[in-house]
This record gives C-alpha cells, structure tokens and sequence, in this order.
C-alpha cells in the first residue's frame, strides 16, 4: 500500500508531499525525512551513465532505496520533476508501479495546466489531491 | 597550502638548542625573543648548493634547506588536555578572527562556480594540531639530528660550560628513553651581549671563542653579536613581523616546542635592540653551520645507516636510523631519494608487522604515505585525495576519521568533509547539508558557538525557501536558540520568526513558537530599546488582493457604485459636465489624461478618509490578537508614522481566530495638503511583535492599460496621493430604503443628503437613472406617511413655507433618466443637512438596480477641483405582487356602457392584498356594477380637477396565491359628470408622484424615447381622449401583511397602471334590442302574436355612418346566419341550468359586485348563450317593415328602429336574423355587417 506521495520540484523542492497512513503526527516528518533522503538515489540514478548513445532514459527510476519499514520508489518526468511514493511493502510487478507513476504523472500535468497555478509552487489544489488519493487508494 | 609545500616545509630536520640561562636573560631581556626565535627566521636557506651523495654513486646539489629550532627543555609533548584545551582557543580565535558567522551562500557560490575553503580555522587547527603531535612517543620526526649549545660571552669557562650546559639539558623523550643514541652533532654559540656596555668585552668575546674553538673545534664555535642597537623604538629594524611569523601560541604548561611563557616584549617591540648587524651575524652563524656541519654530517649518517639496513636488513632499532636518514632525503628535492627512502620504508614496515610493533608499524606508513606521495604514487589518504581532487574519497575518509574523535575534531573535521562534498560534481548539497548539520551539532558540543553557527548558516542557505518545512523549522530553531545564546537577539527573533508559519505542526508547538518569538521579542526590546518593525509571516497578508479607496472628484456612496465601470458613470454624468462627453474628448484630453496616469497619482482631499481594503488571514491554529492595525505612510512634509498634524491614521484592532480570515479596511486621513503616499502596513502582534509589510508598487503594464479592466482599478493600485485642500463633499444616505419591493409598490424613501465637508456647497443637481425611482419637486411632505402624501395632494396648500422647492422639477433625458437642479443660491453649509422624498415604484418583478449620480460645487474657489461628483447605486429586489389583466367587452344591455374585467392575481406567498382603489383617469369614467345608474353613487366619486377620473372602492381581498375576476362597468368620454364625496383615503390621479409614473409607464410601455420632454409638460396637457383610446385605469392595493406587530409598519401601497385599456373587438356600431320580455296572447282568440321590438343602434366612432338594418333574412342568406331557436317548453324550468343567458345576471340590481368574483375561477363565465341542439325550426316571423336604412347616423349618435314579429304559439323564443350593415363614407368606404343581438322573448297563453 502506498503511505506517502511526493512532488519534487526541479529544484528540489518538495511541492506536494502527502502521507496516507492513518497514523500519529509523527508520520510526516518521518515521510519528509524519506523523501529528502530518496532525492540522492535519484540523483545518483539520473547521474547513472547511459548504457548505448541511442538509450532512451526510463522515467521509471525503480526502487530508489529501501528502508527497514518502507519501500522507496521513484519516477522523474522529462521537466526534471520527481515523483516520489513511498510503499509499506514492495509491489509484486514492476510493471504496476509504471502504471501508478504514470497515472500520478497524468495527474500532475492537469493539474499544473490550470492557468492559474504558477509552477514551482507547492500543489494545493484539491482536484490533484483528489486525484491522488484516488490513485493511492486503488493502486493497480 | 600545497601539500607538496607542506611537506618539504614542515618535515624538515630539527635543531634542538640549549642555551644557559645568561645567554636566554640577554637575549630575552631586551628583545622579548628567546634564543630559538631568534635563529628560526634565519633557518631558511635558498641559495645553497651543496653537492651530497648518499646512496649510489651519483652526487646530487641541495639547493633550499630548512632548519627548524626547537628548544630542549620545550621539546616534548604537551598533555592532552592541555593540547586540547589550547587548539579550542585556537579555533575560536581563528573563528573570532575571520567572521565565521558570516556564512557564505553556498548555493550563490556554487553558481558561480567559486566555492571557497573558507575556514581558515580549520587551518591553523591542523597547524596547531600537528605542533601537538610533535615529540610523541613513536614520532621520530621532530626528533633533533643536531644540538646548538649557547653560551653567553662572558661566561668564565666557555669550553666546561658548553659541557655542563649539554649534560644538565633536558632532553627529548626519545633521547631520555635511550631510543636515541645520545652522540649526535653538537655546535657551539657564544653570544656577545653589546648592551652590557663593557669596555673590550667584545674582543673578551673572540678571545674566548679562540680558546673554544681550540678545544672543541674550529668548525663547530662561532660567536655572534646582539644587542648592539640602543633600544630606541625610532631605530628598530622594523623586523617585528618577521620574529612575530615564527612565534607559535604557548600550551599551558609548556611543550610542543614553545616554552610555556613567553618573555615581556619591550617597549619597542619585538627584537628592539637588534641592528643589521646582528641580525647579519646570526645568519652567517647558522649558513655556516647547516654547509660546514650539518649537511656533511647527514650526508654520512645516511649513508651509514643505508649500509646497516642493508647490512642487516632487520632490527627493531634501526626505526630512528631509518627516519633520520628518511628526514635527510625528504629535503632533498631529488625524486631518486624518495625511491631508496621508499624502498627501505617498505623493508622496514615488513619487519615492524612481524614484531607486532603497531605503533612504529603505523609510524612508517604514515612515513611511507608520504614518501609516497612525494614519489606520486597512489594512496587514500584525505589530505592527499584533495590534492588530486578525489573529493568523494576525501570526504570518505574524512567521515571515517570523524567517529571516533571528540567533537572540536569530529566538528572539523565533518566541515571538511562536507565541504568537500560541494566540490564534488555534480556536487552533493544535500549531502552537505547533512554534514554541516552534523558538524554544527559537534561544534556545538564543544562550545564553539559561532563555528555551530556558521555551519547552521551555510545549512539554511541551502534550504530557506524551499519548503522543506521541516528542515527549515530544525535549523531556524537551533540557530534562533543559539543566537539567543550568543546575545544576538535580533538574529534570533529573525529566526525565530522564520519559524512562525508553521500550519503543518501540531497545535501546541504552533503555539509554542508564537511564545518563544514574543519572549525573544520581548528581550530583544529589553536589551535595545524599540525593536524597528518586522516582516512577520503572521498573519498572511495577501498582498495582490488589496484595494485603495478614495475620494477624489468622485465620491462613491457605496461599494455598489464602485463596481460600475467608469465610463458608465461618464455616461449618466454628462447632462452635468456638458464639456466631459467621451464622445466629445479630443486628443489633447487624451494627452493629459496620459499625463496624470504618468504621474501615478491620485487626488485626494483633505480631511477625508483614505482606506485600503485588506485580507488578512491566520495560518495557525492558534488565535492571534492585532492591535495597532495602521497603514503606514510618507507625507511629502516628511511626516509619518502614528498621527500628527499632517495626517490622521486610523488604528484598528482586531483577533483572528484559529484560520480565520478577514477583510480589515484600513484608513487615514490626510489633514494637510501634499503628496501622500501609502507605504504599507503596521501592526502589533499579540502585544509584543511590531510587524511591518511593505506594498509593492508594481509596474502598470501594457496590458493593464489599454484592457477591459476600467480605469477605477487602474487607479486602485496606485499609492501616491496628491492631497488638495479641503473641499465640500455631500454625502447621502437612503434611510428607509428596504431591500425588498413588491411589484408596483409605491415607497418613499427619505434621501438625506448632508455635507460632511470642511466647506459649504452649492448648485446640486441630481441625476436619478431608473425611471421607477422619483424625487418629488418639493420636500414638504416628509413627515406623513406614504398614503397621506399620496391622497393629500389636493389638500395641500401650494407652497408650505418651511419646504424647498427644486429649480426645476425635473426634466426627463432619453431612457428615463431624470435630471434635478436645487437653486443655485441653495447653499448647504457644512454639517447641514437636506431632506428629500425620493419615491420608487418598480414595475418589473426581479430586481430593480438605479444609479443616482450628483453634482455640486464648493461655494468658494478651491484649487484644482471645481465640482465633485457623487455617486450612489441600489439595488432592491422587486417580487411580484398583483398581477392584473383587464379586459373589457361590450355591455348587451346599453348602448354605451361597456363591461370591465379585471383578473387579478395575487403573487404573494403569504399576504393578503386588499384592493382599494380603482380610478380611471381621462374622460372615462367607470363604476361598480351594482350601481344602475352611471353617475355612481356614495362610494365612487369623480375627479372633477385637471385629468379627471373616477374612482371607487373595490373593498375585494386578494388571498395570498389566488386569483380572481372583478367585473366593473366603463361609462365611455361622452357621459355626464357626477358629483362624488372627497374621501382621505383616495389616490388622486392628478398627484404629481402618480401622474408620473403613470407618464413613464407609458413611455417605458410604449417605447417611446421622447428626448427632453419635461414632466410638467406631460402633466399639463394630458394625452387628449379620442372616442378610440382606450381608459387608463389606475388600481391601487395595500398589503395586509400578517405578521405580529405590522401595524407598526405603515401599511405597503402599491399602483398598478392599466393603459389603454380597449375594448377587444371594436364595435362601430353597437345595437341592442329592447322589447317586453314576456307577452301574453291568447291564442286562442288570435293564432298570430306580434310582438314588438325597437332595435337600438348607436354609432360608436367619430365619422357619420349610414346604417342599414334588415330582419328576418332567411336561413338562405349567406351573410346572415339565422339560427332562431325553438324552446319547447314554456316556463323557465326546461332550461338546462348551464344555458345561462346572457346578460340576466349582470346588472341585476341587489347583486353586489364583489358577489360575482368567483374566487379561484379562472375561466369566462358563459357569456354566449349555448345555442341548444334543436334544429333550427323558425316558428316566428319577421313582419311589418323589416328593413330600416338610416342615412346619416352622426357620431356617438343613437337611433332605434321599429320591428315586428310574428309568433304562433305559446313558448320562449329567441329572436334573431337582424342583420345591420354600416358603411362610413369618410373612413374610406369602412363597411360591415353584423347580426344584430338575439332577443329572448317569452310568449305565454293569456287565460
């Protein structure tokens, strides 16, 4: 199950950032603390050297890094935008985490076409939320 | 410091001196320098060239050699406490030194690309660190290869003192350990003290140095001068910076190479007695000494200590050998000697693993790390990597090094590390971040304050602004608590506040921050007095939405008013500013109007209040108390803040509670003329916290300009004003003006209209746009209510003499707009006040929305504004109330009479409405039903003044949401005048507010646009009433609302106009039949009845007809359609009930009229009489003379014609087939035919 979803900005700064587990308050600093601390493996993933010139990049990053509770996933869009879910168990196909990403993807870009959001600010509108707690509550 | 530099500088042999205390006091008394600071700057040589051969064959040249003196009683190691305690003072006055709080933006620089190494502390600690080091156990590096003996001059035995002096030295704790052999080069110095003054002491001196050198060596004895100069500051040598640069900080305690005290320095500073000479002699002394003695002397011992290691290639002892010879080959420049060195390191590592030697086994690969280094090998040693700019692999290492040190090292350390990391490319922020974090924490630890501060800094430059809310919150937090540590409160309440947005914590900790900001605050105002005013977070104020309100030329009643665009109000405006038309400006006005916009800046008036609508909000879920909520502001005179004379501000106080938000208008008033201008907003934060927000005046920008937006807005962001001296200002208020109207109500509304200004004002004239809205010509009738203004108007005397009375009553303008003007000797002084009826009477059910706009004039001259303008806008709701439909048919039983319908609706959910008045205005009169006669009778009167009419009473009640039918008869024009009681409550139709808006309904119901047309005009002569124009009814009604207490209420009057109301088919010619409705015959005696009828015609138009009447055209006839019916059966009881006839019921006397109002019908009632289902058998005949022509009937003229018809049996009878045609010659041959009225005729058998 999904606990946490993040927007990172291309300046690394988070612009949306949400935990789903019902849970004591604690949770969001220990969700902030992941996700900080995932913006290095992607960093280290980006960074990763293409294995042929005519390699496409995947913007499906995998399992950044697990932790001893939760699982570390990661997408970076071709804006440089990270998106971040945090998982309490690891997903049985990869291919369904492609899908949750690209759905978050989708969700993300209708919500930065509204013309009155100005980019690289933090995501408030409820619409994306919505939309992705609808994407976290049904998974695949 | 190239570690290459490094190394060839501090690895480099030592000399360990011993002086006697004689020659230490000369030295020390007068210059402040011990005997080893004196020789140390001179232990640098460049110029040398001095050829050795250690191993193999080949010889090479020392070119720079360098020397390092050391004291012996100094060389040991100092304890670790001491070390340690003396390397904090280092740090911190390292960092007291170089501003380590003044943190450098990381980010900044890494964009520019210069990231500096900007802690120079972590420099002199590792300077001093290494000093620390020195003289250990294991450490052979600072261990003396020779030995400089100094004697003073004049000591009595030079040769045996050199000798005491050697034994009684302290020595190294190698040496005293016997590690060491004891036997290394020695060399001896007598100094010659000159400020003894004694007479020959020198040549005493090179006496002795003679019998010295004869007994210790001629190469090993020199003699040196000092102290020749006079003391004298003015003839120092100024080498002061030169004996300060090798001067090291003392450890309590002493050790590491420095004595534990230094000698006082003299007046003159350091080396004051000093001349060139000296300082000449020291150096020769020691080129001397390191050429003659010192270079050879190595030169053999590393040779034969290359010969034992190969010799013997093992042995525990050897370390020393090895190192000293390591140490000679280390200064040699030349790379194959790093090679042996290297060679024999490794030889000898081998030997220290196998005897289990650790500490020397570490000793020699520290030595081979770097022997290595100098032979440019490969290692991963931190210092090394970042030479070669393996910063990855030096912050590696360096984070390994930290664990396990304590924290002043473990804080260095992490700094260097995470320094490192930014070197790294891409480089690693957050990464450095964390180690900075990490490093601020140790430094912390171990009290160095601004050192923790420093890295805290460099942190939050990495992280402030980007929402890492968190993170931002730790750093502000630990360095707002630090600063406050450190007594920088303001920085500390800068921290602090940076922490107050905090709506993601939890509710306690939100509140927390508040208090530990105010309790900063609050110390902060302690300790300096008045804190200047803050950008505090809190509340959010949202800056984009704030709007400016004043008044300039134009003044707006109310903030409905303001959101019509200008141009509207342009519009409206123009009967008063005849020069303003848009359509008028030509391009010079568009030219100063673009000048005035340049300019950014608004006009305002003095003594006027200025306001700025603001949203403020509270992101907490703590409750925040503003006081002290003011506009900030700039006088042109240089005034601001709080109020002066210049200005007035006007402070709000208000509490928001846990996320709420609200619009606060701030105002101020200028008092002065001058330019003004709005700078922001202040306020005191829950007692303590003085917050300040600065407006941003923002660029107008193209698009703005020339946009939809109107100028208003425009206008509202700018912030500047130009303030004129005071002005009149007329403000208005609407007292009694609800928000609810019904359909066709009659209200009045006082319309107050006061000058609020510092001057008096005349000339007003209003403009009114809706043309519902009235204002009454005069204002005398403002005490009584709505009904006895509208019944009194012909009991009024004229003119009472306390009212006023407008210039012009009004003139109406094209789309119902109505322009007043007061009299222009009306002046209204400052503070008074002018009352005025305006009546409104909506039409429409929805809402109604008029806009009032008026003008006046300051009564003096005052600069730059010659009139002012105000502008009002209300909007009411209007339900439907009474809806009416009239109708109106033609009355069977007169020739001039017609029947009035009125179906009347009552819209209203919950309120009965009472009909009171129906009048009929012109030369139609109308009259109840029950009333036989047409002149009326007690309840109905007649309007005998200008316009004339008629009214009565319906006394009807409309239950809520029903609908009925009222049945009145229309006497039409020609009808004599009766005389009717004048009642108090009756509505004269000639009351001016009525008479208007019956004029304007008309218009408006018309569409006509009658352009300048005056009321007065409309009223005098009203429309002339042709025979063909219909009656203008008039039907007024008062709401009987049911609620408790509405008799308090006056009660709510409404009109509803009814124009031109016609008959729906028109009739040129009316005709009617009269006869005896029942005959007796007997038939018996006589078996044909004639029956008589007079067939009355009358001609309704205003031309002269001919008429021809013809009876009994038979059932063949095209035109005439006999359909005479046959009643069987005598008596009235066969009639089936539904076959009502018509006209019986109507008119029947003793019927009240309001019985026929049958409540909730909503259909006719039969008025035709259903023709029965009988074939059509005519059992009667038209006789005598059937046919009738009648010439010349005049206008509105009555005839009648005679007929006969013949009946044979007994029964009931209609009679019809009379046909009237009628042309009228002047109205262009207008003809027709018509079937006269069926007559029922009852033919009974006389007994």
């Amino acid at each position: 199950m999904i606990v946490c979803a993040a927007v990172i900005g291309q300046a690394n700064n988070p612009l949306y950032l949400e935990t789903f587990q019902p849970g004591s308050d604690d949770d969001a600093l220990k969700f902030h603390y992941i996700v900080h601390c995932s913006l290095d493996a992607v960093d280290e993933k980006v960074a990763m050297p293409k294995k042929s010139p005519a390699d496409t990049a995947d913007p499906y990053l995998g399992m950044l890094y697990p932790t001893e509770d939760y699982k570390v996933y990661g997408y970076i869009s071709n804006t440089k935008m990270k998106f971040i879910l945090v998982l309490d168990e690891p997903v049985a196909r990869e291919d369904d985490m492609r899908m949750i990403f690209k759905r978050f993807h989708t969700a993300y870009v209708d919500a930065v076409s509204n013309p009155f959001y100005t980019g690289n600010t933090p995501i408030t509108s409820p619409s994306f939320d919505a939309s992705v707690r609808a994407i976290v509550s049904t998974p695949v | 410091m190239d570690f290459r530099n490094y190394i060839t500088q501090e690895f480099t042999p030592v000399v360990m001196v011993v002086s006697s205390p004689q020659a230490e006091a000369a030295c020390q008394q007068h210059n402040g320098l011990t005997v080893v600071d004196l020789l140390r700057p001179y232990g640098f040589f460049h110029h040398l060239s001095v050829p050795v051969r250690t191993v193999g064959d080949t010889a090479y040249r020392i070119k720079e050699f360098r020397l390092r003196f050391f004291a012996s009683a100094d060389m040991f190691q100092p304890s670790q406490e001491a070390a340690d305690e003396y390397l904090k003072g280092v740090v911190s006055a390292s960092a007291t030194e170089h501003k380590a709080h003044e943190a450098q933006d990381v980010l900044q620089a890494l964009k520019k690309d210069e990231v500096a190494d900007s802690t120079p502390w972590f420099n002199g600690y590792r300077k001093e660190f290494v000093r620390t080091l020195a003289f250990g156990e294991h450490e052979t590096f600072d261990h003396p290869i020779a030995c400089l003996l100094v004697l003073h001059a004049q000591a009595e035995d030079p040769v045996a003192d050199f000798g005491d002096l050697f034994k009684s030295a302290p020595l190294p704790p190698l040496m005293k350990a016997g590690l060491m052999e004891h036997k290394i080069l020695k060399h001896y110095l007598l100094l010659h003290d000159d400020s003894l003054k004694l007479d020959g002491s020198y040549l005493k001196a090179e006496e002795k140095l003679r019998s010295v050198r004869a007994s210790l060596g001629a190469s090993s004895c020199h003699l040196a001068r000092i102290n020749s100069g006079s003391g004298d500051p003015a003839c120092t040598l100024g080498y002061e910076g030169l004996w300060k640069a090798h001067i090291r900080g003392s450890i309590p305690g002493g050790g590491a190479g420095e004595p534990a005290e230094r000698p006082p320095v003299p007046a003159a500073g350091l080396g004051a007695r000093l001349t060139s000479a000296d300082v000449d002699s020291i150096s020769k002394f020691l080129e001397d000494f390191t050429v003659r003695a010192l270079l050879p002397h190595l030169e053999g011992r590393v040779r034969g200590l290359n010969h034992q290691v190969t010799a013997t290639r093992r042995g525990l002892r050897n370390q020393i050998k090895t190192l000293l010879w390591r140490k000679s080959s280390a200064d040699s420049p030349a790379a194959p000697d790093y090679h042996t060195a290297l060679s024999t390191l490794r030889l000898l590592s081998s030997d220290y693993k196998i005897d289990k030697a650790w500490r020397n086994y570490a000793g020699v690969q520290e030595m081979l790390g770097l022997t290595l280094f100098m032979t440019g090998g490969s290692m991963s040693e931190a210092e090394y990597s970042r030479q070669h700019g393996q910063f990855g692999e030096a912050n590696y290492a360096l984070m390994k090094a930290h664990f396990q040190e304590e924290n002043l090292r473990a804080a260095l350390l992490l700094e260097q590390a995470a320094l490192y990391l930014l070197h790294i490319s891409p480089p690693g922020i957050r990464k450095f971040a964390f180690h900075m974090v990490l490093a601020g924490l140790r430094f912390n630890a171990c009290d160095q304050k601004q050192l923790g501060l420093s890295a805290y800094r460099q942190v939050l430059g990495v992280y402030a602004g980007r929402q890492w809310s968190f993170i931002e919150e730790h750093l502000h937090d630990v360095l707002g608590k630090q600063s406050r540590e450190a007594g920088d409160l303001e920085a500390a309440v800068q921290h602090f506040m940076a922490m107050l947005p905090c709506a993601h914590s939890p509710e306690h900790w939100q509140a927390h921050y508040l208090r530990q900001f105010l309790e900063a605050v609050q110390q902060a105002q302690a300790a300096k007095g008045e804190l200047a005013a803050l950008e505090l977070p809190l509340p959010s104020l949202n800056l984009d939405r704030m709007t400016i309100f004043f008044d300039d030329q134009v003044v707006h009643a109310n903030a409905e008013a303001l959101k019509y665009p200008e141009e509207h109000w342009r519009k409206l405006e123009a009967p008063f500013l005849p020069g303003s038309d848009a359509s008028l400006s030509s391009w010079l006005d568009g030219a100063s109007r673009n000048n005035l916009a340049a300019l950014q800046c608004n006009t305002a008036v003095a003594g006027e209040t200025l306001g700025v609508d603001l949203e403020l909000a509270n992101p907490l879920a703590v409750e925040l108390q503003l006081a002290h909520l003011r506009l900030v502001y700039e006088h042109e005179s240089g005034a601001s803040g709080g109020s002066n004379a210049y200005v007035q501000v006007l402070e709000e106080a208000l509490s928001l509670k846990a996320g709420a938000r609200a619009r606060v208008r701030l105002k101020l008033r200028p008092l002065r003329p001058g330019l003004l201008t709005l700078k922001g907003v202040e306020w005191l934060l829950n007692g303590h916290a003085l917050g300040r927000r600065m407006f941003t005046v923002r660029k107008r920008t193209h698009r703005r300009s020339n946009s939809r937006l109107p100028k208003q807005r425009a206008a509202n962001h700018i912030l500047t004003f130009s303030v004129l001296p005071a002005m009149p200002r007329l403000d208005v208020a609407l007292d009694d003006l609800p928000s609810r109207l019904l359909e066709g109500e009659m209200h009045r509304a006082p319309l107050l209209l006061r000058n609020t200004g510092a001057m008096p004002l005349q000339s007003i004239r209003m403009l009114i746009s809706h043309p519902d809205v009235h204002c009454n010509p005069d204002n005398s009738d403002l005490g009584a209510d709505a009904m006895a203004c509208l019944a009194g108007e012909r009991s009024r005397p004229a003119s009472s003499s306390a009212s006023e009375s407008l210039e012009e009553p009004g003139l109406i303008l094209k789309a119902g707009q109505q322009l007043y003007a007061w009299s222009p000797g009306m002046v209204l002084a400052p503070g008074q006040q002018l009352s005025w009826p305006l009546w409104l009477h909506p039409r429409t059910p929805g809402s109604l929305t008029f806009h009032c706009t008026w003008y006046y004039e300051p009564s003096g001259v005052v600069e730059g504004m010659k009139h002012r303008l105000l502008r009002l806008t209300q909007t009411i709701d209007v339900q439907a109330a009474l809806r009416v439909t009239p109708s109106i048919s033609i009355c069977q039983d007169d020739l001039h009479r017609c029947l009035l319908r009125l179906d009347v609706e009552n819209g209203q959910a919950t309120s009965p409405i009472a009909l009171r008045q129906l009048s009929c205005s012109g030369s139609w009169r109308v009259s109840s039903l029950s009333m036989e006669g047409p002149h009326g009778s007690a309840d109905a009167r007649q309007e005998d003044e200008a316009g004339g009419g008629t009214s009565l009473d319906p006394q009807v009640v409309v239950a809520p949401l029903t609908r009925l039918s009222l049945f009145f008869h229309l006497h039409p024009p020609s009808s004599a005048t009766g005389d009717i009681s004048a009642g108090a409550s009756w509505i004269p139709l000639a009351n001016q507010v009525v008479q208007y808006f019956k004029t304007q309904g008309r218009l408006t119901r018309q569409g006509v646009l009658m352009t300048r047309r005056s009321t007065g005009d409309l009223l005098a002569s009203p429309p002339p009433a042709p025979l063909g124009w219909g009656a203008d009814l008039m039907l007024a009604w008062e709401l009987r609302e049911q609620q408790a207490g509405a008799a308090a209420r006056p009660a709510r009057l409404g009109i509803n106009h009814l124009y031109n109301c016609k008959m729906q088919e028109a009739v040129p010619v009316r005709m009617m039949v009269h006869g005896e409705s029942v005959v007796r015959h007997g038939f018996a005696n006589d078996g044909m009845c004639l029956v008589r009828l007079v067939l009355c015609l009358r001609n309704c138009l205003d031309q002269p007809a001919s008429v021809c009447v013809e009876a009994g055209a038979g059932p063949g006839s095209s035109t005439l359609d006999s359909t005479g019916s046959w009643c069987a059966a005598p008596g009235s009881s066969a009639l089936p009930a539904h076959a009502s006839l018509p006209a019986i019921p109507l008119g029947t006397p003793g019927v009240p009229a309001g019985m026929l109002a049958t409540l909730g019908s909503t259909g006719q009632p039969d008025s035709g009489a259903g023709p029965l289902a009988l074939p059509a058998t005519p059992d009667y005949v038209w006789c005598g003379r059937t046919r009738a022509n009648i010439p010349q009937l005049e206008a509105g003229q009555t005839s009648q014609v005679e007929l006969q018809v013949a009946v044979f049996g007994a029964g009931t009878y209609e009679l019809t087939g009379v046909g009237v045609s009628w042309t009228y010659p002047d109205l262009d041959n207008l003809h027709a035919t018509k079937l006269g009225p069926p007559f029922l005729v009852t033919v009974e058998e006389a007994a």
